[in-house]
């Protein structure tokens, strides 16, 4: 079992975290490898929060070239 | 042979901070005691005027609820991070209700139509078994006369 793994497990026992779907749901996708879901889940958040995570990336591409 | 004479020199009682000391002071333990939390229960969330005015940062992300009552309390709005990342809202709308004591009169008042429904159930039967009782007794009154 790798650290990380390890690290999770603890997370996943902890309170504050079991009461947490979001952070549940993180936990399951990140250990399914679910990229997808972890991309949509921050695309929703960014949202909610007003942000256009698309034009975020984009300019983000910019500056790095 | 005469007894040695302790005389102390006058180095002695001079003071030499840089001199071992044999004696250590017992060093004090101080044991931390962590300061006990007690968890009140509060409410997240605000009063508003316009539920427009509520922004995401106003919803906590530890799973918990947020409660937005309007000013003018015409409406109260819940709202919650999903697991998937969005917010979930449910609304709320006040029904007036009457005064506690009316209600409760207008329960009892329910009991009581029940119980004198009932009533007149058993006194229907009564009447019922008294008239099937009746011409019998009589006709057995006037063969023993």
């Amino acid at each position: 079992m790798s650290m990380i793994d390890l690290l999770l497990r603890q997370m996943m026992n902890r309170p504050d975290v079991q009461n947490n779907p979001m952070a549940q749901n993180v936990i399951k996708m990140y250990q399914n490898h679910d990229t997808q879901g972890l991309q949509n889940m921050a695309s929703n958040i960014a949202k909610e929060r007003g942000i256009n995570l698309e034009n975020y990336l984009q300019e983000f591409q910019k500056y790095n070239r | 042979m005469p007894m040695p004479y302790y005389q102390p020199s006058p180095m002695q009682n001079t003071f030499m901070p840089y001199q071992s000391c044999s004696y250590q002071q017992p060093s004090q333990q101080y044991q931390y005691t962590p300061p006990v939390q007690v968890q009140t229960p509060n409410l997240n969330g605000r009063t508003v005027n316009n539920f427009n005015e509520i922004t995401a940062n106003d919803v906590p992300m530890n799973g918990g609820i947020a409660i937005f009552p309007k000013a003018d309390l015409s409406e109260i709005e819940v709202r919650q991070w999903n697991a998937n990342g969005t917010i979930s809202t449910r609304s709320f709308k006040p029904t007036l209700i009457e005064s506690g004591t009316n209600t409760q009169q207008s329960e009892n008042n329910a009991d009581l139509g029940q119980i004198e429904g009932l009533w007149q159930g058993i006194i229907d039967r009564l009447d019922n078994i008294e008239k099937l009782i009746t011409p019998k007794t009589r006709k057995a009154e006037e063969k023993a006369q």
